[in-house]
């Protein structure tokens, strides 16, 4: 290579990450400014007279908000957190074991109106979930689960259901045939050559979609919000707004809570994101 | 029976139609759950809006009188419902315009290796992992009227002379709520497309860069016609998660400032007014809208 080609591949080299940390900067901006503005004094945080930077670092907004102390003292944080957690985890799993079987069964067996059935699971996933609300409130409030978590674990399902059937349709669809085949011809029944063969296969397929649901579920605000008014039973989702009260909100905590209720997820996103990658590559678009 | 013929039907597994047939009899039996469930959870609720929507139904009042299609000519002569259809129209189509633009560039700059690739496709995609909440109130707090970045800055470069209040000014609302629906949209569209990108094969680039073609050419020639089938189920897919979209807008103006769509006044019905019946009958007409986009959806697939 020639001396003019290597400076020319190092103005490149630069153009390129000028413009990416430039537009990373950019989009990222209202991220950094929740952090930035959740560790400020509540005094410096109705001011005109802001700068940029961070210019201090004070986690009594934090304090309050996790401890119910201060101007959190309605706040029941860490239940909200619990109830989240209870809620996406336990929905996501139900769905996740359904929709390995669906998957399975949709990827492999032949069977009438097979295709049908999986247009339907994925047409299933775009309903706006506006026209089940009201109906699954009645449901729920028939069958004694109003202010109840189990009532949205249940109703969770109505988007990673269908969602996980799909992902878990196209990642079975990825993985060869002749694997249980050939453990069959060994002498593996159906049941066993899954079991055995296809679910270690899958594991990637699972934790992705699980991911998946995960971040959906945790940021679903339209069900908790309908069905949950007990302020014990309340999820991270909607919890904090009650803070929000025109002038005399305090920013820096909302911004506290705001960032503690997003660090969950950003960790799973963070920690699982490279099956996220591979499991959209593998079936979130191909039909 | 000839040797030739039996030889050529021994891979042929209609010879053993009744293991066959039992082997598929259980695919049947690993997929009733899940059809149970869903009819359960969403088919149900789907034919009980439909039946509300003919009747009178008020949580606070028993009295449930069949009323034909009242509750549709009360809906659709609401002084909002032409405004919602408006409103969905241009936050579906602009937005999602929007965001495959925006996921497109992001996702050909995400497709070259590079030091740090991964760290920036975290960071590009955390707009869509923050939990919608918290990042609609950190844009909550920038666009506020009196201590909002926007306004401070705005102020500081000159550009306007008094504070603005973003969110209750109709036209500028919409115009924020659907920049804020763009920033959470654009990072799926990006791995969408970036699936896309990785699954054209790299001899073609190889190929092209042999011919000596540039990087217009690669890219209007190769690039583009390659992602051709990806880009129109992306795109249509992004319209109808725009369109269903409501936690932006409720959570940013409760649908005030004329930014109401059809869900969030659909919402606003059953929730707000506690009308359940004018709520569902609202439903059913995005149900409506849907299926025309549903319908477009399913040509496309069987064109391919």
């Amino acid at each position: 290579m020639s001396l003019g080609m290597k400076k020319q591949k190092l103005i490149k080299n630069i153009v390129f990450y000028f413009f990416l940390v430039l537009i990373i900067c950019f989009l990222d901006f209202p991220i950094y400014w929740m952090i930035k503005c959740s560790l400020t004094d509540v005094d410096q945080i109705m001011t005109r007279d802001v700068s940029l930077g961070i210019t201090e670092v004070d986690f009594s907004a934090y304090e309050q908000v996790w401890n119910g102390t201060g101007f959190a003292s309605n706040l029941q944080f860490r239940a909200y957190m619990a109830n989240s957690f209870i809620v996406v985890l336990v929905s996501s799993g139900f769905s996740i074991i359904l929709a390995t079987l669906a998957g399975y069964s949709l990827a492999r067996f032949r069977y009438k109106h097979r295709n049908g059935i999986a247009q339907g699971i994925l047409y299933v996933y775009m309903f706006p979930q506006m026209i089940l609300t009201t109906p699954l409130l009645t449901l729920v409030i028939k069958l004694g689960l109003y202010n109840s978590l189990w009532s949205l674990i249940i109703v969770y399902c109505t988007f990673s259901l269908p969602y996980s059937v799909w992902m878990m349709r196209s990642y079975f669809q990825t993985l060869p045939k002749e694997l249980e085949e050939a453990a069959m011809v060994d002498g593996c029944t159906r049941l066993g050559a899954i079991r055995r063969i296809m679910m270690p296969l899958a594991l990637p397929g699972i934790v992705a979609t699980i991911t998946y649901t995960f971040v959906l579920g945790w940021s679903n605000v339209i069900y908790p919000l309908a069905f949950i008014t007990d302020e014990s039973k309340k999820l991270v989702s909607i919890g904090f707004n009650s803070l929000i009260s025109g002038d005399m909100t305090p920013w820096n905590g909302v911004m506290a809570a705001a960032v503690l209720s997003a660090m969950p997820v950003v960790l799973v996103f963070l920690f699982l994101q490279k099956y996220l990658v591979g499991g959209l590559a593998s079936g979130g678009v191909k039909s | 029976m000839s040797v030739v013929n039996i030889l050529k039907n021994r891979d042929n597994p209609t010879r053993y139609p009744s293991l066959e047939r039992r082997d598929n009899r259980i695919g049947i039996y690993f997929l009733i759950p899940t059809i149970a469930v869903l009819l359960i959870i969403v088919a149900y609720p789907v034919v009980y809006s439909i039946v509300m929507s003919f009747h009178r139904w008020r949580p606070t009042d028993i009295n449930r009188n069949f009323v034909g299609f009242a509750n549709y000519v009360r809906v659709i002569t609401d002084a909002r419902f032409p405004q919602s259809i408006i409103n969905t129209a241009i936050y579906a189509l602009v937005g999602a315009c929007f965001k495959v633009l925006i996921g497109m560039g992001l996702a050909l700059m995400m497709n070259r290796k590079f030091v740090g690739r991964s760290l920036a496709r975290v960071l590009l995609m955390l707009p869509w992992v923050i939990p919608v909440t918290a990042s609609v109130t950190a844009w909550n707090w920038m666009f506020n009227g009196m201590y909002g970045i926007f306004n401070v800055l705005l102020m500081r470069l000159g550009v306007i002379d008094t504070y603005v209040n973003f969110l209750g000014q109709r036209g500028l609302a919409l115009v924020c709520v659907l920049m804020v629906g763009i920033w959470m949209g654009y990072p799926q569209m990006m791995m969408m497309i970036l699936a896309g990108l990785q699954s054209i094969p790299t001899e073609m680039y190889e190929a092209a860069k042999v011919e000596g073609a540039g990087t217009f050419t690669i890219f209007f020639r190769i690039t583009l016609p390659s992602l051709a089938s990806v880009l129109s189920m992306t795109i249509l897919l992004s319209i109808i998660w725009t369109f269903n979209s409501f936690n932006v807008i409720w959570l940013m103006t409760r649908g005030g400032s004329n930014t109401h769509t059809m869900n969030t006044l659909a919402y606003e019905f059953s929730f707000i007014n506690m009308r359940y019946d004018l709520g569902a009958a609202m439903s059913v007409v995005i149900l409506i809208f849907l299926a025309v986009f549903l319908f477009i959806y399913q040509r496309k697939q069987r064109e391919e």
